[in-house]
This record gives structure tokens, sequence and C-alpha cells, in this order.
């Protein structure tokens, strides 16, 4: 059903929403195993093995208690620069993405994965994870403000202090 | 660590390339995809026993499975009833489910400036949704869509800005249960949210609103 390519990508995927490589094979196993126990295959099983294993995840993470989002700061709302090209123009070093990577919320990768990797833009993106477009533009925005003000010091604390 | 260079430095690049790159880093090795590429090929056992002798000792077996598992159902019953939630315990899980279905902001499924025009929407409820000032004195009703709190059909009420449609706050509504009474009104702050529950005439309702909203 599927190659290694596609098994590779929808690995990828999984990494995105849980940032940890063996939860994120986890994650893909269990999905092709409940895609095995159906019987019959789904007219498409890349796209259903990708909803299985995020359906697991924001299950997980419920019954942990995590949620994601931050508030909207009200004043932000007005002023803010709701634009995808604003993400785009965000410069970072690769060192500082790959420790920054684990402190995203679990959204905040998902929208980069669906945004860098399938190539969706931000209105695909928000229709793909069926919320608003506007609260997706909020994230974004709020993902760079945490981005851009992140000090030396903070990149130190993510590196364990090396 | 080194400090960050400057946006402009060599070493900086686009995020969208650090991400590609930090992503396709990620690969499943031999044996991990050896293992997924073969899960489903493994030949299932086949029975192999035919004799007489078998046979009556399977029913006998079957027979004793048959019974342990109804008594495993049937304690299993008795633990579920036995352990039904306490007016606390409700509480706190159903707290739990609306800050995420806040947070979630799911669509709505009508959009609607009054809770007049929400009423025939939620036609399926056993009661009438509700609006009072209390909710937001300062945002908009956006809409609503049908929800459930712990299993219970519910309205979700979303209230924010027009012009955005974001919802700063969400109002769950769903048939008090009497025994909560003397429990309400709560009022907490969960993951940068604020939940108040309360009681209105026979309505339980839920207010689940982002800290820096009004």
């Amino acid at each position: 059903m599927f190659d290694a390519d596609i098994l590779n990508q929808l690995y990828r995927y999984a990494y995105a929403l849980c940032a940890n490589e063996a939860d994120a094979y986890d994650l893909l196993q269990n999905a092709i195993e409940k895609l095995l126990r159906r019987g019959h295959a789904p007219q498409s099983p890349g796209a259903y093995v990708r909803t299985m294993m995020r359906n697991a995840y924001i299950d997980q993470i419920r019954h942990q208690g995590r949620y994601p989002m931050e508030p909207i700061d009200e004043a932000d709302l007005t002023a803010m620069d709701i634009d995808e090209r604003s993400l785009e123009q965000t410069l970072i070093t690769q060192d500082q993405l790959d420790h920054l990577w684990a402190y995203l919320t679990p959204v905040e990768r998902e929208v980069l994965f669906l945004w860098v990797v399938d190539g969706l833009s931000m209105g695909q993106v928000a229709a793909h994870m069926d919320r608003p477009r506007g609260t997706i533009l909020s994230l974004v925005h709020r993902m760079r403000k945490r981005i851009n003000s992140l000090s030396p010091e903070m990149f130190q604390a993510m590196d364990g202090g090396a | 660590m080194a400090p960050p260079p400057p946006p402009n430095s060599p070493k900086s690049i686009p995020i969208k390339a650090a991400v590609n790159n930090h992503i396709a880093q990620c690969q499943l090795s031999e044996k991990q995809l050896h293992h997924l590429l073969t899960m489903g090929t493994q030949p299932a056992a086949s029975a192999v026993y035919t004799s007489a002798i078998y046979r009556g000792r399977r029913r006998t077996y079957l027979q004793a499975v048959t019974l342990a598992a109804c008594f495993a159902f049937a304690m299993f019953i008795g633990f579920l009833v036995g352990q039904a939630p306490s007016p606390t315990e409700y509480l706190d899980r159903a707290i739990e489910e609306t800050v995420h279905n806040h947070l979630l902001q799911m669509p709505l499924e009508v959009k609607a400036g009054t809770v007049e025009q929400l009423k025939s929407y939620f036609h399926r409820l056993d009661f009438a949704p509700v609006d009072t000032a209390l909710f937001s004195p300062s945002l908009d009703l956006l809409g609503g869509r049908y929800c459930s709190i712990q299993g219970q059909a519910a309205a979700q009420l979303r209230y924010g800005t027009q012009a955005t449609q974001d919802g700063a706050i969400t109002v769950f509504q769903v048939p008090l249960d009497k025994r909560l009474q003397n429990h309400l009104p709560v009022k907490r702050i969960i993951d940068g949210v604020q939940v108040e529950v309360m009681s209105l005439g026979e309505l339980m309702v839920v207010r689940v609103m982002d800290t820096t909203s009004r």
C-alpha cells in the first residue's frame, strides 16, 4: 500500500505533530495498524493515516492537559501584520530552528509543516485544519513575535546551557 | 552556545528553508521501514486440532471462557456504575472539555447576531439557549454550533469581534444537573483562559474567556 517514500513523508508529518522521533514512529505504526484492521483500503490511505495520527495525537495531548494555544492580545489584534509574507521574511539560523522546534506548540508545528512541506497557503492551511483563516494568521503572528523576541539566553536555555 | 547572529547575518536563512531542512532530516531507519512495509503480511495461525477428544475439550473450554467473560463484564458494569463521577469530578472534566473546545475554535455552524436567530437552529436540544449581557458586555455574538459536554448535547455560543470573526469568549450551555447546584459558581484560570461555571435557571453555563478579553 505504501512505499518507503510515502512512509517517510507520513513519518515526517507525525514528527511535526509531536517533535519526537520515537513518538512519531509510534503514531505512524499505530495508525497503519488501524488501517490494516479495516479490512478494505480507504480511497486515500495516506490521508487516512494522517488523519488517524492527528486524531490520536490530539487525544493524547488532551488527556495530558496540554493546550497549545495562547490568548490573543487585543492591542496586537488591530495592529498586527496579518499576512503570511511576514512569516516568509522571518530569518533564523538552522541551529536556532533545530533547537526551537520542540518548543513550538503542536499546532504551530503542524501549520509550519503544511505551509512548508505541503506547500499550502495560509488559507489552505486553515481549511485543512478546519479553523478560521484569521485564527491561523493570529497564530502565525504570535509565533513570529515569539521567535523574534528570543534572546541569546533563551536559546542557551533551550540548549541546556551548552 | 554563541549568541544568535543578527537577521542579516550570512548564517540566517528564511524560516521556510530552515523548517524544510529540519524536517527533511527525519528519516525512518532501515529496520523501521522494513517493519512498517511488512506489517500485515505475517501468516495467520492455523488450527490443526480435529480429534474428537479435542472437540470435547474445546466445548468445555469455550463454556468456561464464556462464563468468565460474562462474569468479567458484570464486574466491569458494576465498577462503572460505582464509579459515576462526583459533582467535583464532573465539573473538572466539563471545564477541561470546554477549555479545549474554546481553544480549538471550530468553525461556527451558524452565524447570527442574536440568540433569537440561533434558537431555531438549536431545535435538537431539550432547551433553548439564552443570552445575557453577563456573557459579554462589549463583544458581539458571532454565532453558534452544537457540541457536547461530558456526552450531553450542548449549545456553544461564540462572542468576538465582527471584523475579525475571532472568538474571544465561548459560552457553553447544557441542562443543569441538580447535584451541581451547591458547587456553583466556580471560577478558574487554566492555560491562559478564564473559566466561569454558573447556573442560570435550569441551565449550567460555562463561560470561557481569553484573559485579555472583557
